[in-house]
């Protein structure tokens, strides 16, 4: 009886779901010609190899470790194109050209995929619904420059990003001509620009982190842009940038931490910028204003451990209610906003910038002289670098902890300690 | 006496070289756009600006290069020098000979194009099916911007 039960359960399984194709072969490409118009073929684990061609309303999952690799470097791994409901889940991609190609698809997800040793991850062109998540990119090694982008979408619409890791590429997610996007709750390390947007309208950037890079966030000539609860630390290189804005119009960056990068936040030909309740942790400058117009507000942001607050070209940077960790005003009527004006204006620091090698002479008592100088002569200033209503509470939402690096610790110790053992000996002979 | 003579001449020589006019190699790593500060991680479609004191102005796409150009001192500009687009050589921006399409890629898209003589670049055009000839001059009124 019981075996007939078996018998009944498993026919009956089969009639439901007809379209499901257990692929066991690795001729992947008679597989994926074989399931039918919105059938779902489930691969079987184990190693495929080849290069394949979508064009039709299908879902692929892996049943296991499924592990596919390009036999055909100039062409991408897989390539979707003209078609609509598709879907890749669950698969590991290995080439070393371009993982997976779309061209005109309607309702596309890309779920659970991981991408080894690829020139370029994701490309996707004039398509529409587009979600990518939980996709783990990870280029050559290359330097950046000699890498493709870990996800690209050029000219479509409706498009999310989200919890997907890149990793030495040139740019994490390129956004090219693409209205209404999210990206949320990724990271890029080791890339040319976490996030890089051109020529793109109504775009959420929340809850990422990008970190190591040439530039975390790099949005040009895009309109509506939403920055939110971001980390962007530690683009510290040569031209390390946290945010870059570059003629771009209306963005709101709020509750950010932005630390530890050569620039925090560079503001270039653009209008209508809001950056609220960031955090700036410990940045060589932390805001650059250049060519840019006085609509540009810095409103309640907290200004901790920088060298150079603000820098600006004299005009497009407006300063209210941000906190200063080196504003010395008072507040006598205990109201929260400092009783006089801060002077975000440092000569020293408009100097150290140009020539790092100053900042050896920061806190020497001619520079701490000169800042003073710098703070009497331009606090009665109606000049864009003045915040007329400094905080004098700092109310931090985000805060970068900062890790002890141990190893260099030891090796300042060792080396101190045998500069001391040097002079005791000299002072002593 | 001769050999202060030959001293001489090599000393001029070197001088003579330190003020080189000669657009220098990009460095991909540590150069960045004058005027986008986007990196120059495409060494095909860079320009550059030898100053006449001989320090040097890179840029990403020719479009930032010009417009570089509009607001600088015509004076302090030594030369100026783009990538050919179909082989690696610096052509200098006068005597180039351009092509335009909304189908090239460029960093920032301005889809402008440098060949080293006008032949060149109608093979290109004819290669690739699209594209409008330009001089030097008609990049002085291109409308440099978003051409999607």
């Amino acid at each position: 009886m019981k075996i007939w039960l078996g018998v009944l359960v498993a026919v009956s399984s089969y009639l439901l779901d007809m379209s499901l194709i257990s692929a066991n072969s690795n001729d992947l490409q008679s597989l994926i010609d074989a399931t039918e118009e919105g059938g779902v073929l489930t691969l079987q684990e184990g190693e495929y190899k080849g290069n394949f061609l979508i064009q039709k309303s299908m879902v692929i999952i892996a049943n296991g470790h499924v592990v596919i690799t390009s036999e055909q470097v100039n062409e991408p791994l897989f390539r979707i194109e003209d078609s609509q409901n598709v879907s890749l889940k669950g698969l590991e991609l290995i080439s070393s050209g371009t993982a997976i190609k779309v061209n005109r698809v309607k309702n596309i997800e890309l779920s659970n995929l991981v991408l080894h040793k690829v020139f370029s991850g994701i490309e996707v062109y004039d398509s529409k619904n587009v979600e990518i998540n939980h996709v783990s990119v990870n280029g050559k090694g290359h330097h950046p420059s000699n890498s493709g982008n870990g996800i690209a979408i050029f000219t479509s619409t409706d498009i999310t990003v989200e919890n997907s890791h890149m990793n030495g590429v040139q740019d994490g997610v390129y956004i090219e001509g693409v209205k209404n996007i999210i990206v949320t709750g990724n990271e890029v390390v080791n890339s040319r620009y976490g996030n890089h947007f051109m020529y793109s309208e109504n775009a959420t950037i929340v809850n990422n982190r990008f970190t190591k890079n040439v530039t975390g966030l790099m949005i040009m000539m895009a309109n509506e842009i939403y920055v939110e609860s971001n980390d962007i630390s530690d683009q510290d290189g040569f031209n390390g940038t946290g945010i870059t804005l570059y003629d771009t119009k209306v963005v709101e960056v709020q509750n950010n931490t932005i630390a530890g990068n050569k620039i925090g936040l560079t503001i270039q030909k653009t209008a209508n910028v809001r950056a609220l309740s960031n955090t700036f942790q410990m940045n060589q400058t932390a805001v650059e204003s250049t060519n840019s117009e006085n609509s540009n507000l810095l409103a309640n942001n907290v200004f901790i451990g920088n060298i150079v607050n603000c820098r600006t070209d004299e005009i497009g940077l407006n300063l209210k209610n941000n906190y200063y960790d080196d504003y010395t005003g008072i507040d006598i009527d205990g109201d929260g906003i400092g009783d006089e004006p801060y002077v975000a204006l440092q000569s020293f620091g408009q100097w150290m910038v140009r020539k790092p090698v100053y900042q050896y002479y920061v806190e020497s008592p001619s520079v701490v002289l000169l800042n003073q100088l710098d703070q009497q002569a331009n606090r009665g200033s109606q000049t864009l670098l003045v915040d007329q209503s400094p905080l004098t509470n700092k109310n931090i939402k985000q805060y970068k902890e900062w890790h002890l690096n141990h190893w260099q610790l030891s090796i300042g110790i060792a080396l101190l300690v045998l500069c001391l053992i040097i002079w005791r000996r000299s002072v002593l002979t | 006496m001769k050999w202060k003579l030959v001293l001489v001449v090599g000393l001029l020589m070197i001088l003579a070289a330190c003020s080189s006019k000669e657009p220098r190699d990009i460095n991909s790593a540590t150069d960045v756009c004058e005027v986008c500060n986007m990196s120059v991680s495409s060494e095909e479609h860079a320009a550059q600006i030898v100053m006449d004191n001989g320090d040097y102005t890179v840029f990403d796409d020719l479009g930032c290069l010009m417009e570089f150009m509009m607001d600088a001192d015509a004076s302090e500009i030594g030369g100026a020098f783009v990538k050919d687009a179909s082989e690696n050589k610096w052509l200098n921006i006068e005597k180039a000979t351009y092509v335009y399409s909304e189908g090239n890629w460029t960093p920032m898209n301005y889809g402008v194009l440098a060949f080293d003589s006008k032949k060149s670049a109608e093979n290109w055009i004819e290669k690739e099916g699209m594209g409008k000839l330009l001089s030097y001059d008609d990049l002085q009124g291109f409308e440099w911007g978003v051409h999607h």
